[in-house]
């Protein structure tokens, strides 16, 4: 594994016991902080919860797409989190959110290298048949996979 | 000759619904059978910028904004749809289909 990639097998985070976006958004940033992507776990959750009041970060179909860019951010990342049940993110179509794709910038970024890698995600992501397949595992390694594709490809 | 659809899309931070927005009107619109062109002003800068002959070209020119986009007076002299970041990412069909029967009724 690369040392500035994106995106990690330690950053799935699969069966996540959470009920509420606050909730999730810390499980977030208390990982995000002890993988070294971000400084401080309260600023990293204001920074999420910044963009959520401009607009809910929930799409369909299950999804949601919190991102912040930050000082607290210390490099690009994205991290996954599929929660045991169902969160009222909210959603645009009412679903229940269950996998939540969390996109982290620092606020300088060198270049547009890992900016273009989250933007391939991004389009990825209203893509039906991703989304089904990620809908459907609950396996780390085989989420790992079929993010890592998309990034990549 | 299949008409052609041009969009631009810019949400506030540039990192996730401007991309979302770009993929879902350009498959949608493919589907449609049109052809199609869409710049992205994301955080990654301008990608796939219209140029005066995309727009002079155009059948349906889109805007999907939540910002004011950057060389907006490109579009000073055409008209322009201009639509939620949201409705782009869920409805992007439909929102083409109507701007088409728009379109065709004046």
């Amino acid at each position: 594994m690369k040392e500035d990639s994106v995106f990690e097998r330690r950053y799935v985070l699969t069966n996540a016991d959470v009920s509420t976006k606050e909730e999730c958004l810390t499980l977030i940033a208390e990982k995000a902080v002890e993988f070294g992507i971000c400084s401080n776990v309260q600023d990293t959750v204001d920074g999420f919860l910044e963009r959520e009041q401009v607009e809910s970060t929930g799409f369909s179909d299950g999804f949601a797409i919190p991102h912040t860019r930050c000082e607290a951010v210390l490099k690009p990342a994205v991290m996954i989190v599929k929660t045991k049940n169902g969160i009222d993110w909210p959603s645009m179509d009412g679903l229940q959110t269950v996998v939540i794709f969390a996109l982290l910038v620092p606020k300088q970024v060198a270049g547009t290298v890992h900016l273009k890698l989250l933007s391939a995600l991004s389009r990825k992501l209203v893509n039906a048949e991703f989304q089904q397949s990620l809908l459907n595992s609950c396996d780390p390694d085989e989420i790992f996979g079929i993010i890592n594709q998309a990034i990549q490809g | 000759m299949a008409k052609k659809l041009v969009a631009l899309c810019a949400c506030t931070m540039g990192l996730a619904h401007t991309f979302m927005a770009a993929q879902s009107l350009e498959e949608a619109a493919k589907e449609l059978g049109y052809d199609v062109k869409i710049e992205t002003q994301g955080a990654d800068g301008i990608q796939n910028a219209l140029t005066p002959q995309d727009l002079a070209e155009a059948d349906i020119i889109i805007q999907a904004v939540a910002i004011t986009p950057e060389n907006n007076d490109r579009f000073d002299n055409y008209d322009v749809y201009e639509i939620g970041l949201q409705e782009a990412i869920k409805n992007a069909k439909g929102v083409i289909q109507e701007i088409a029967e728009m379109i065709a009724a004046e």
